[in-house]
Formats: C-alpha cells, sequence, structure tokens
C-alpha cells in the first residue's frame, strides 16, 4: 500500500509536469507577458438604493427651513458638513500667494470673473445657486444650520426649483419634494446649476453643459456610454466633494484625476505613453469642447445698454455683445494645477494688455505641469482709467445696470459695495479667463493623432510653450539644459 | 577617380568658405528682414539670395527672358552633377535599346524608363524612328509626359546632343513633331521653344503652379516652364504668353529680396503634384475620380498620402465610421516622402552597403557643405512592382524591417518567422485601400476627347462624394526583393485593352484612332454608331462604346486596316501596381487568422480584372522585374478574373492533397464500415448462441499498474486532443468560433505531452523489463498471428474462446503487438518528427526549406493523422470484444481484468464450478 501510494504520487507529478511544460514553454515563445492594467471600474463607487423618505417626511412643510429642520432629526452632522464646504461658503480659506504680501481668500462670495464680474451688490440673482436659503445682502448668516438647502442636491430635481437668493419658487411643493429624497445624486442635480454658469447654457465651461444630461456615447465617453454620475468621480465624502475649480485655485488641490480610474500609462504604444509626463490626458482625449451646445468665447460689455435688436446669441442691451462658438479648439498652455495669479479687487492692472484673471501656473522647466486644453473667454470688461483697477458695476436691483444703463452709476455703486475707490472714469479692458477642459470626453477613437500638433500644420506653438522647436524633431522638455 | 574628387575638394575650399559666410549673413539677413510673405513662417530658410539668370547668364529683370534654371541653380551648384544624377530627369534615356529589346518590355519598347516605355494608361508612344505612321517625336513626349521634371531628354538628344544644336528635320524623331491638331508630322525648331531644363522649383518652392507649366509646355513655349511654375509666388505674373517679373521682388543687381525667397526642401505637397493625391491641410480629403494621371499612385493604386483619419474624409467611404485611422500611419506620425525616398548622399540618410563586416556604422560621409554642392537628385526607392524604372536605384531605401523591430512586435503571431518568410510586411499592414484605382482602361473604342473607357476598381457610382467608395482588398503576388527572396506583397492589377498592328507590332497610334472613329469636329463616325448601337436608338451608351461581337471587332480591324494599319488585331495585357503606402495603423493590420488559414484564403482570392474586355482578344499576364503571376486569368463571358494559386506555399487551413485526403478519409470510414460489420455479426451470433449454456469461467487479474494505466490515459487525451486540433487546423471552418492562434497553440501544447508521456514510458518500460510485452516473439509468431485472426474473424462468432489467455507477464496477443509495435516504431515517430519539422518553421523556416519545406512534410503529417483515427476506431472496437463488451476498458481504469481461464485449468474445477451453478 505503502509502494502504491508513492507511486500514485510519482505518477501525478510526473503527469503534472508534463502537461505544464509545454504549457509554460509555448507561454512564453507567445510573449505572453502583459502586464495587467488598473480595472476602471474598481473605483467607481456602488450605487446604493434608494431609502424611500415618504413616510418619514410625512409633513406638511411651511417653509423651506421646516424641511431642513426635519433632515437634521435623523442627520444631525448633514448641515454642518455642508457649511464646511465650499459649496456653501463661497469662500476659500485664505493662502499665502507669492504676488502679495498677505493671505488671499477666493471664492464667488468676493472675487471677480469675467461674466457678470462679480456677486457683491447683485446677491439675490447670483444667489440663486447657492445651496442656502435667503443670502439677499451681505447679512446673510452663514452659521445657521437651517438655512442649508437639502433639497436642491437630494429632492426629485423635477419638483423642486430655486429662485432669487435661493428660495424655492412659489409654486414648489415642499412636502413632495421632501418625500422625494432619497435616490442617487444624479446629473441633473449638479447640472442646474454648474450647466448654466455665467448666466446660461453652456456660457461659461465649454466642457459642461445641458448636453450632458443625456449625452451620446460621441459626446461623453463616460456618461454618455457608461451612464456615469458626476459624484461617480467626484466622489463624495461627508458632503465634501473631491474636486476643486482652477478659477479659484490658489494651492494645487484634490483633482479629480483621470488616473483615479485609469492606468497612468495606459496606452499600447509606448511613443504614446511617453507623452504622459508633458502632456495631460485631457490634451489629446478632449479634442474639441462644446461640440454640442455652443459656448461663450467672447463678451463685450462695453456695447450694453444700446437699444438694438437682442438676440441670446448675440446681443442683450444689459449684458452687450456675445460671440458663441461651438466645436471649439482649445488653447495650449502648461498648468501645474494652480493659478499663477489670481485677480483680487484693487489689484493693478496695466490697460494695454488684456488682463490675465487666472492664469494657469507652469512652464516646460516645471515638472509637476503638463499641457492642458483651455478654453479662454475673452470680455471687455470695465475698468477705472485713473486708478488703473477692474470695477465691478452693481448689475441687480436699485441703481443697478441692468435696471438704470447707466454705466457711471452702477459702477460707483459697485465700488462702495465691493470697497475700492472709483475716480468716476471708466473704460473697457479685455480680459481673459481660463477653463481648462476635462469633461466631454468622446470614445479613444475621437483622440488627437500624431500630426494633430506635430508637424507643418499642428495645432501646437511650441515656440511659445518653450520648447527649441517640435519635440519630434528636437526632443522633449528632458533634454532641455537646465 | 578618387584624385579628382580631393583636388576639387581641395580647389573649392575658398568658394566653400564663402558659401558658409552667404549662409550665415543669410540667416542674419533672414532675422532682420523679419516677416516673410510666407504662410508658413516657422522653419528658418537657409537658402541665401541670389540672382536669377537667363540663359545666357544675365539677370532676368534686366533682359526680361526665361529663367534658366541651369545657369541659376548652377552659379552655386554643381548642376553638371545633379542633372547626371537624377532618374526624375533622366527617365530611362541613359539605357535606350533596340526596339523590342527591353527585358520585361513590349516589343516596341526601346528604354526601361518612361522615356522609350510605351504605357498602355498614357497610351501615346514614343516613336523610335519618325516616320508616317510616327504617334510621338521627342517635343511631343515633352508635351505629354507632364510628370516630367524636365532636363534628361527635354534638353540632350537621343545621342547626347544638346537639342537646340539640331536643325530642325521631320525625319529625326528629335525634331520630329505631330502636330496634335492637324495631325501632320513637321519639323520642330528647338532653338525657337526653348529647352526644358530641370525645373528647380516644381520641388524646391512651395506651392508651385504645376497648372501654369503644364500650360506652358502645352503651348510649346519650353523654356518658360520654369518661369511659369513660379507664378503666384509674387514674383512673375503672366503677361500674354510670356511672363513678367515683378520689379519689388528684385533690387537692382537682379537679387531676389529675402522676403520673397521661398527655396526648401522638397515636402509631400510638391512629391504629390506628380506623384499621387496628397494631403496636409486641415480640410477632408477627396480623392477626385475620372481622369487623375497626374495622381499616378493615387489613380494606379488607390494608395492616398495623408494622414488624417479616414472616418473624416469628404469622400462617401462604405463602414467609414468604424474607419478611425489615418491614411498612413508614416504620413500621420510625420514621416515625409522624402525621409524614405532620401537623397542617396544626403549624410543624414547616407547608408554604406560596402563597408566590411567589422565596421557597424562608417562615419566617413560627405558633410553638409559637399552635399549641398552635389546633393544627388537620385532618390532611394524600394524593389516594389513590375516598374522597370531607375533599376539601378532598386533596393537603395529602408525596408520596413530597417526601421521596426518586427521581433519586438510580433510574439504574439504563431510561427513568426515562418509569416515573416513568405509574406511581406504590406500584406497584413495594407489590407484593403480606401480609394478608387483604375481596373480597366479600354481604347478599342476611345470615348469623346480621345480617352479610354476606365472602370474604376471600389467605386460604385460617378464620383466619390455621391457615388459609394468601396475600395478594394489587393491580391497578393510573389514579389522577389533585392535579396532574392520571394514573398506576397499586395498589387492592384490593371487591365488594358488597345490595338496593335503589323509585325512586329506596335500599338495603333491615337491619330489613326481618331481618324478612324471620329468626324473633324469630334463626334462619332455614323459609321461606328451603326456598328456599335445596339438599342438603335442613334446614341452610343457607356455599355455600347465597346466591342462585343466578332463581327464588330473585324469591322474595326478593316477600318484599320483602311487608314494604313495592317493586320490590326487587339491586345490585352495586366499590369500589377505596388502597394506600399496607406499602412494602417496596429489596429487595423490583418490579424485574423482565418482570413489566410481558410478554404477562401485570401491569399486565393480571385481578383476581378475586366467586367467589359472586347470580343476576341485575352489579357496577358505582364510579367514585370519582381513580380511572378502564379495563377491563371480566367474568363466568363467578356468578364475576366485572375486566380491567385499559392501552390509554392502550404498554407495550414487551406491548402490540401487530395489524395492524403482521401486515403485517409477511406481508411477511416472504411475502419468504421469494417467493424460495423464485424459488430453486426457478433451480435446476430451471440442471438443464434443464447440458447446454448455459456460456460466461460472468469478470473480476476491484476494486469495494469498504476503507472500504465497513467500513461495510457493520458495519452489517449493527448491523441484524440491531436487528432481534434489538427482537424480543425486543417479544416478552420469548422468550429470557426475558436481561435485559430488557440487551436495552433493547443496542438503543440498537446504534442509535447505526448511526447514526454512517451519518452517517461519508453524509460518506465525499458526500466522495468515491460518492453517484452511489446516485442513480438521470435518463433512461431506468423501462426500465432493466423490464429488470432482466425479468432477474430471466425471463432469470435462461435463463442469460442480467445486462443491467447492474459496474463500479467503476457497482456498482449500476437496481433496487438504487431500493430502497436507498428504504432510506436512507425507511425508515432513520424507523426512527431514530422510535427517537431513543422515546429521548426517557426524559428527557422529557411532550415525547413531545405528537408523539403512544409509543402512535403506536412501532406505527410496529415495522411498519418488520418491513420492515427482509423488506428483509434479500431482500438476501441477490438476493447468491447472481451467477455463483456465493458471488460477491457473496466480493466484499463481499475487494473483488474476478468481474464478468460485457459481450458485446461478450467477442466480440474469443473465439477466445483457445476456445483456452485447447482447452489
Amino acid at each position: 500500500m505503502r509502494k502504491q501510494g508513492f507511486l500514485l504520487v510519482f505518477g501525478l507529478v510526473l503527469t503534472l509536469a508534463a502537461i505544464s511544460f509545454p504549457v509554460v514553454a509555448f507561454g512564453l515563445e507567445n510573449g505572453a507577458t502583459s502586464t495587467a492594467k488598473k480595472d476602471p471600474w474598481a473605483y467607481v463607487p456602488r450605487a446604493r438604493p434608494k431609502t424611500n423618505h415618504a413616510h418619514l417626511l410625512p409633513g406638511p412643510f411651511e417653509k423651506p427651513q421646516d424641511v431642513t429642520k426635519a433632515c437634521l432629526e435623523c442627520h444631525p452632522d448633514a448641515a454642518r458638513e455642508i457649511m464646511q464646504t465650499t459649496h456653501w461658503t463661497w469662500l476659500d480659506k485664505p493662502v499665502k500667494v507669492p504676488w502679495r504680501e498677505e493671505p488671499l481668500a477666493v471664492g464667488k462670495r468676493v472675487s471677480n470673473n469675467n461674466f457678470c464680474i462679480g456677486i457683491q451688490g447683485n446677491w439675490p440673482k447670483c444667489t440663486t445657486c447657492h445651496i442656502g436659503y435667503g443670502w439677499r445682502d451681505a447679512n446673510f448668516d452663514f452659521e445657521n444650520p437651517l438655512n442649508v438647502d437639502c433639497l436642491v442636491c437630494h429632492a426629485d430635481p423635477a419638483l423642486y426649483v430655486k429662485g432669487e437668493a435661493g428660495m424655492p419658487v412659489q409654486d414648489v411643493d415642499l412636502t413632495a419634494a421632501a418625500q422625494s429624497v432619497g435616490g442617487p445624486v444624479t446629473r441633473n442635480h449638479c447640472g442646474k446649476c454648474h450647466f448654466n454658469g455665467g448666466g446660461g447654457n453652456g456660457v461659461k465651461h465649454g466642457d459642461l453643459d445641458e448636453s450632458l444630461y443625456f449625452p451620446g456615447e460621441d459626446l461623453d465617453v463616460h456618461m454618455g456610454r457608461y451612464d456615469l454620475l458626476c459624484t461617480d468621480c467626484h466622489k463624495t465624502e461627508k458632503h465634501q466633494i473631491k474636486g476643486h475649480a482652477l478659477s479659484f485655485a490658489l494651492e494645487v488641490g484634490n483633482q479629480v484625476q483621470c488616473t483615479d480610474c485609469h492606468d497612468a500609462h495606459p496606452h499600447e504604444d509606448d511613443r504614446l505613453n511617453g507623452h504622459v509626463d508633458a502632456v495631460a490626458c485631457q490634451a489629446c482625449h478632449v479634442p474639441a469642447t462644446a461640440r454640442k451646445d455652443p459656448t461663450k468665447v467672447f463678451w463685450d460689455w462695453s456695447t450694453a445698454g444700446q437699444d438694438r435688436p437682442e438676440d441670446h446669441f448675440t446681443y442683450l442691451k444689459i449684458k452687450g455683445s456675445f460671440i458663441y462658438e461651438q466645436n471649439l479648439r482649445p488653447e495650449y498652455y502648461w498648468w501645474n494645477g494652480k493659478v499663477r495669479y489670481r485677480y483680487a479687487w484693487g489689484d493693478k492692472i496695466d490697460p494695454s494688455k488684456p488682463v490675465l484673471i487666472n492664469p494657469p501656473d507652469g512652464d516646460i522647466r516645471d515638472p509637476n505641469a503638463k499641457i492642458w486644453p483651455f478654453k479662454i473667454h475673452r470680455a471687455k470688461v470695465p475698468y477705472d482709467v485713473e486708478y488703473k483697477i477692474l470695477l465691478q458695476p452693481k448689475t441687480v436691483g436699485e441703481g443697478g445696470f441692468w435696471v438704470e444703463f447707466d454705466w457711471d452709476k452702477a459702477l460707483r455703486l459697485g465700488a462702495e459695495i465691493v470697497g475700492i475707490p472709483y475716480s468716476g472714469k471708466y473704460d473697457f479692458v479685455e480680459s481673459w479667463f481660463f477653463y481648462p477642459q476635462t469633461h466631454m470626453v468622446p470614445p479613444k477613437e475621437q483622440a488627437l493623432q500624431c500630426n494633430d500638433c506635430h508637424g507643418p500644420n499642428g495645432r501646437l506653438d511650441w515656440k511659445a510653450l518653450g520648447y527649441p522647436g517640435d519635440p519630434v524633431e528636437w526632443g522633449g522638455r528632458d533634454t532641455l539644459n537646465p | 577617380m578618387k584624385e579628382y574628387v580631393l583636388s576639387t575638394a581641395r580647389r573649392r575650399w575658398p568658394w566653400m568658405l564663402g558659401l558658409v559666410l552667404v549662409l550665415a549673413f543669410g540667416i542674419v539677413g533672414w532675422a532682420a528682414a523679419g516677416e516673410t510673405p510666407a504662410s508658413n513662417p516657422a522653419p528658418a530658410r537657409m537658402h541665401p539670395t541670389f540672382v536669377f539668370l537667363d540663359a545666357d547668364g544675365n539677370p532676368v529683370v534686366k533682359t526680361g527672358r526665361p529663367i534658366s534654371t541651369i545657369k541659376t541653380c548652377g552659379a552655386c551648384h554643381d548642376v553638371g552633377f545633379i542633372t547626371t544624377h537624377s532618374y526624375h530627369a533622366t527617365l530611362g534615356q541613359e539605357s535606350l535599346t533596340q526596339v523590342g529589346q527591353v527585358p520585361g518590355g513590349h516589343p516596341w519598347d526601346f528604354s526601361p524608363g518612361p522615356f522609350g516605355r510605351w504605357n498602355p494608361l498614357l497610351y501615346d508612344y514614343l516613336s523610335p524612328e519618325a516616320g508616317p505612321q510616327m504617334d510621338m517625336g521627342t517635343p511631343n513626349w515633352v508635351q505629354s509626359f507632364a510628370r516630367h521634371i524636365g532636363g534628361g531628354p527635354a534638353t540632350l538628344s537621343r545621342l547626347g546632343q544638346p537639342l537646340t544644336l539640331l536643325p530642325p528635320d521631320p525625319t529625326n524623331p528629335d525634331t520630329a513633331y505631330r502636330d496634335p491638331e492637324t495631325g501632320e508630322v513637321k519639323a520642330w525648331d528647338w532653338r525657337k521653344s526653348g529647352v526644358v531644363e530641370m525645373n528647380c522649383f516644381l520641388c524646391h518652392w512651395p506651392k508651385p503652379n504645376n497648372q501654369a507649366r503644364l500650360e506652358a509646355l502645352k503651348q510649346g513655349r519650353f523654356a518658360w516652364a520654369s518661369t511659369a511654375t513660379l507664378e503666384g509666388s509674387g514674383l512673375v505674373t503672366r503677361e500674354g504668353d510670356r511672363w513678367a517679373y515683378n520689379p519689388a521682388a528684385f533690387d537692382e543687381q537682379g537679387e531676389i529680396r529675402s522676403a520673397f525667397l521661398q527655396i526648401q526642401a522638397p515636402t509631400n505637397e510638391n512629391c504629390g503634384l506628380c506623384h499621387g493625391l496628397t494631403h496636409t491641410t486641415q480640410e477632408p480629403v477627396v480623392a477626385p475620380a475620372g481622369d487623375w494621371y497626374t495622381a499616378w499612385e493615387t489613380a494606379t493604386t488607390g494608395q492616398v498620402f495623408a494622414g488624417d483619419k479616414i472616418n473624416e474624409s469628404g469622400m462617401n467611404i462604405a463602414g467609414k465610421d468604424a474607419l478611425a485611422r489615418p491614411w498612413d500611419v508614416h504620413l500621420e506620425r510625420l514621416i515625409q516622402c522624402t525621409d524614405c525616398h532620401y537623397s542617396l548622399n544626403n549624410p543624414i540618410y547616407l547608408q554604406k552597403e560596402d563597408k566590411p563586416e567589422y565596421l557597424l556604422f562608417d562615419p566617413r560621409r560627405p558633410d553638409f557643405s559637399d552635399y549641398l554642392y552635389r546633393p544627388s537628385h537620385d532618390f532611394a526607392r524600394g524593389t516594389s512592382a513590375q516598374h522597370t524604372v531607375a533599376p539601378e536605384l532598386r533596393g537603395t531605401m529602408r525596408r520596413c524591417e530597417q526601421c521596426h523591430s518586427v521581433e519586438a512586435t510580433h510574439n504574439w503571431l504563431p510561427y513568426k518567422h515562418r509569416h515573416m518568410a513568405k509574406l511581406s510586411c504590406e500584406t497584413c499592414h495594407i489590407p484593403r485601400l480606401y480609394a478608387p484605382a483604375i481596373g480597366e482602361v479600354d481604347w478599342t473604342v476611345p470615348c469623346k476627347g480621345m480617352r479610354p473607357r476606365i472602370a474604376l476598381r471600389g467605386l460604385e457610382g460617378d464620383d466619390t462624394v455621391t457615388g459609394l467608395v468601396t475600395g478594394y482588398e489587393p491580391v497578393l503576388l510573389p514579389r522577389k526583393d533585392i535579396t532574392g527572396r520571394e514573398r506576397l506583397a499586395p498589387f492592384n492589377l490593371v487591365t488594358a485593352w488597345y490595338w496593335v498592328y503589323g509585325e512586329p507590332p506596335r500599338p495603333v497610334p491615337k491619330w489613326a484612332l481618331r481618324q478612324v472613329f471620329f468626324t473633324d469636329d469630334g463626334e462619332y463616325r455614323d459609321r461606328v454608331v451603326q456598328l456599335l448601337d445596339g438599342n438603335g436608338d442613334g446614341r452610343l451608351t457607356p455599355d455600347e462604346m465597346r466591342l462585343r461581337t466578332e463581327e464588330q471587332r473585324a469591322t474595326v480591324a478593316r477600318w484599320l486596316e483602311e487608314a494604313g494599319f495592317s493586320q490590326a488585331r487587339i491586345m490585352g495585357e495586366v499590369q500589377a501596381y505596388s502597394v506600399n503606402h496607406d499602412v494602417a495603423t496596429p489596429e487595423f493590420a490583418l490579424k485574423d487568422c482565418r482570413a489566410c488559414h481558410a478554404r477562401d484564403s485570401r491569399l486565393a482570392r480571385p481578383f476581378h480584372l475586366a467586367a467589359m474586355g472586347p470580343e476576341g482578344a485575352e489579357p496577358t499576364l505582364w510579367l514585370g522585374a519582381d513580380v511572378r503571376f502564379s495563377g491563371q486569368v480566367e474568363n466568363q463571358e467578356h468578364d475576366w478574373v485572375y486566380r491567385p494559386q499559392v501552390a509554392h506555399l502550404y498554407v495550414f487551413g487551406f491548402s490540401r492533397v487530395p489524395w492524403v485526403e482521401w486515403v485517409g478519409l477511406l481508411a477511416v470510414v472504411g475502419t468504421i464500415l469494417g467493424v460495423s460489420a464485424h459488430a453486426g455479426m457478433r451480435i446476430a451470433a451471440a442471438r443464434k448462441r443464447m440458447k446454448g449454456t455459456q460456460d466461460v469461467r472468469l478470473k480476476r487479474v491484476y494486469l495494469y499498474s498504476l503507472y500504465e494505466r497513467i500513461w495510457h490515459w493520458l495519452q489517449a487525451v493527448a491523441i484524440l486532443g491531436l487528432l481534434l486540433t489538427g482537424y480543425l487546423i486543417h479544416k478552420p471552418e469548422w468550429l470557426a468560433w475558436i481561435p485559430y492562434k488557440g487551436l495552433v497553440y493547443a496542438h503543440n501544447i498537446l504534442a509535447v505531452v505526448l511526447l514526454l508521456d512517451a519518452a517517461l514510458a519508453l524509460f518506465y518500460h525499458l526500466a522495468s523489463g515491460e518492453i517484452r510485452q511489446f516485442l513480438p516473439p521470435t518463433r512461431g509468431f506468423f501462426y500465432q498471428a493466423y490464429q488470432q485472426a482466425r479468432y477474430y474473424l471466425y471463432g469470435i462468432f462461435r463463442g469460442e474462446p480467445h486462443p491467447f489467455h492474459k496474463t500479467r507477464e503476457r497482456k498482449l496477443n500476437p496481433l496487438q503487438q504487431a500493430t502497436y509495435f507498428m504504432l510506436l516504431n512507425v507511425m508515432l515517430p513520424i507523426q512527431g518528427i514530422t510535427g517537431l519539422l513543422i515546429w521548426l518553421g517557426w524559428h527557422r523556416p529557411d532550415l525547413l526549406d531545405k528537408l523539403g519545406g512544409l509543402k512535403t512534410i506536412a501532406p505527410i503529417h496529415t495522411l498519418f493523422a488520418w491513420l492515427f483515427a482509423a488506428f483509434i476506431v479500431m482500438h476501441i472496437y477490438l476493447t468491447t470484444t472481451g467477455p463483456a463488451p465493458s471488460t477491457y476498458i473496466k480493466a484499463m481504469i481499475t487494473g483488474w481484468e476478468d481474464v478468460e481461464e485457459p481450458a485446461r485449468e478450467r477442466a480440474t474445477e469443473t465439477v466445483s464450478s457445476s456445483q456452485e451453478e447447482g447452489a
């Protein structure tokens, strides 16, 4: 019996060896050495089942704050968490920056852009998109948890609409809206504000507009082909949503990265993988922006106030003249994730040149910078000829430009509220506002190919980017002398 | 010779210093001049400014005469060297032969190059001698062969004298001119027309005006051709039939102002002017359909020289959405035409083939100043096609394998080296062309305007925008490369039909065809309409413009006879045009094994030649220098196809040797029939015997050791697996969802399993002495074999006991011993060795070829596979011949067998057994 057992083991070992040897040998010959790639789905959060709140929130609710109160009974930390976020504060923490003495705090609350220019004094309109109730003036109570608007992100977006100062519009049935919560936060929730920034569909970003509610896979492979939600990438914990808008990024923030899900060197072709140290994924994979709905690329405030035919895409009396563009070819700059400079009220400008409000930081010698695609919004905005500072008009309400069409009055009122001087002499200066392009990624077949950037008709200006010439011939930035 | 080069170099050095200084100043001057009017300001133009000179060496701004490139460019560059080192200029004039002596040429050709070699697509025939039947004299050729850059035969006579020295003489083919208007042969005065010097601007100026150049040639103002090329550059403007110089572009000395200077290295657009559709703008690619002979490679093959994606083309291409690949991956990746087709002494690319073996790189090469002084204008070319042009430059270009690491990228491909040995890279990497190409050209009934009827391949409809461009799959023909290695490569085949006359034959000239078919105002003659008008509506439809019947053919032949062209007859020829560009990105390369390893292999797929061939003619396959037609032309009702043959290769899944198939099939089917009949008879006999008593006594014996059983079953699995995978490799149309590559790997793995199993078993049997079991007895074998055979054929039906009884010491009967002896000593080794040889072809295809090649080895392997299958059938059947049908199989599983007891032993125990039965 012992001998049999030995034979059995010996025979089996031999047999296994006889089978495994050729499998291994041919496997090696076959070059089966493909390295395992990251599984993108591993990062995507599982959808949680909807919790039906209908019986939990019987109502009826008189005021929106009553809804918040009811929410907080079960989710006692929710408001406190929200109040830590910039979605609530509209103001970032102060940061020491190289271009000024004292730390700088930026955010919608205090900063400018070159669309509607600034919110101070214009609150009720602008704060329609604030996730709170009743921000009408400078005295809004940021410490009152009952002012937190839970419904805007959690109620069925078909049942809930915000109006001036962030209050729900008149006909909203608060009870019905409250009872509808519990489902996932969808593209509709985020899109209501983020697709309509700047006063309308697609005005601001170029890569975010209402076409993303129901995108085809050609428009956005993530949301179209795989039906991803914003929060699948902008992962949220304790109401802190991952991501960082460039327009206010004084520091490199916790940005959403392609590499959260994808390999850092995801291509089959080594030549392509060789690009990733210097070129952002977006540079090739966002070949054009505003591919379905047009985006605003130029806004001339100086022509506002005239009585001439109006059209949403070309001229409005209250705003001036515009240019919208569809299928826009991005512009390319080095970017390391923060701004090189951010205009703050009172900063001096050089009116002979365009004012770069939030230029991206980084250059060819910055190892953390990559070439990124940008949409640039160019706008002629008012400035003080004598003090050489940008000015913010009061637009909404009494004395506002949109009511009285009096620049001098609107700028004077605006300056008072913002706290900047105004000489009474104003003119308009061109300003640039930068948006990195990262959404609306089409399927890989539509990515740029070599000759889109390289060669005589390429879209990159190598000299401007700091290269001695086309890197195909002159080498990449690693070959530069220090 | 070396001496000479050295001495000129020494004499030249002060001059070279000057050149360097001029270059340096040129750069500074360029920088100072700031913006140039050029649309592309990026590359700094090195070229210094210079004076445009006329043929007498005077500034053209002063004289107003045509620019002489020889005098102008020759001021700094060695034009003597350039003109004699430029095939683009000479086009075969340097190798003129006797008429009909060109290897691989027509009987009327007298040069391997376009100057003297007739091409049926262009038709016009440069006549070797002047006379009343002359088609073209040299001046006609200069006008007609529009892709010639000048120089060569446009400056020198066939005997090498300057053409301007020749007296106008209508009997000299260099000075005879057939007036295309009147049809008369006249004398041409080269002094009056001037000669066409090599046109430097055509390649060295951005956006040269080719149209103006062609018009100047057509009007016979040869000397102005180079100047006309600059029209639109800001330097010259057309004024009537001459060109005037823009005074703002030149300074007082006649030197061009740097802002106007655009001399450059040739770009893809320059090459594309003559060679095909190049595309570098941001606009969508659209290939013209129709008479696009100037885009020569595009017209003849459908190759489009563009880096743009095909799915962004402006053409209506079938299945376009899926074609997210560039037309040509090299262009997409910024490879320029001149990166492969470089000047042969360009120090960047220069390859020194004659270096000794111990050198990897020879740094001694011309420096840049030498090169700029004497740039060779002979360009590297591959070995493609039947084109006999520039034979001395064959193989000067780097081929795919000289830039790409084939080894590193093809590990996924089974039998990598074998594939490389038999297939050119283009075969898989240019699987399809996506623009139309000429398929058929018919001159036998010319269309209005004296154009041939052209059938395009890969186009349904009239043009590439409204019609549907389907593209085409090129045909694969064996092509020899410079090393003599023959591999399959993709081609387009162009069939041409035309009239020839006389003996030795000549093509009937165009002017004669015009006379025969058309009236003076260009309409078809009434007799032509009467002859061809099939539906009697008095007009000729496109379908009627061909010779459909013998009567029509004979009538036209008679008309030609009457016009003085005796023995008029139709010839058809098939020319192969090589496809080497439009290389796909890797994802679009051919990777489906069954594309070739299948019954309808693309290696042998019929290639359509001509749908409307005229009556009474058969297309001849035109043998070229490198390509071989291994198949044949077949005709079905004027519809001609080329059917490739790959008999020189053995392609698994496609190639079959009929007798092997038949013998193998017979063996297997015969065995099945035989055992079926045997089984039927056994069953019938058993039924009869049922009534009688069965008194066979059985004894359980431990017959097979564990190891023997493992060996047996492993072997069984391996052999069955080999037969199955082998069958599917041989006939890939079965279970086509299994990856072919997987079958190949599985087959090879199983083979090694079987081999190791056999080796271990051999060791076991030798070491244990069990090998005796398999050795037939030396004495009495034949009688014993007879006994066993008699048992199977007779005794078994009568219920007789087995003639031999199994014991632990003797398990096999004599027939088994003989069979296994055969199997193990003949069949298994043959199968193993042939299999190993086939596998050897993976790594050393050359060695395999020395041993007879796959063509010999593979059919043997197939034949023995069939025999193995037959054996398995027999083997399994015979396992049922034990006491019970399952006895033997059970024994091979458990090791224990119920063995019949020998009769001797039984006799002594009869009593006890009958007692037991009684109980």
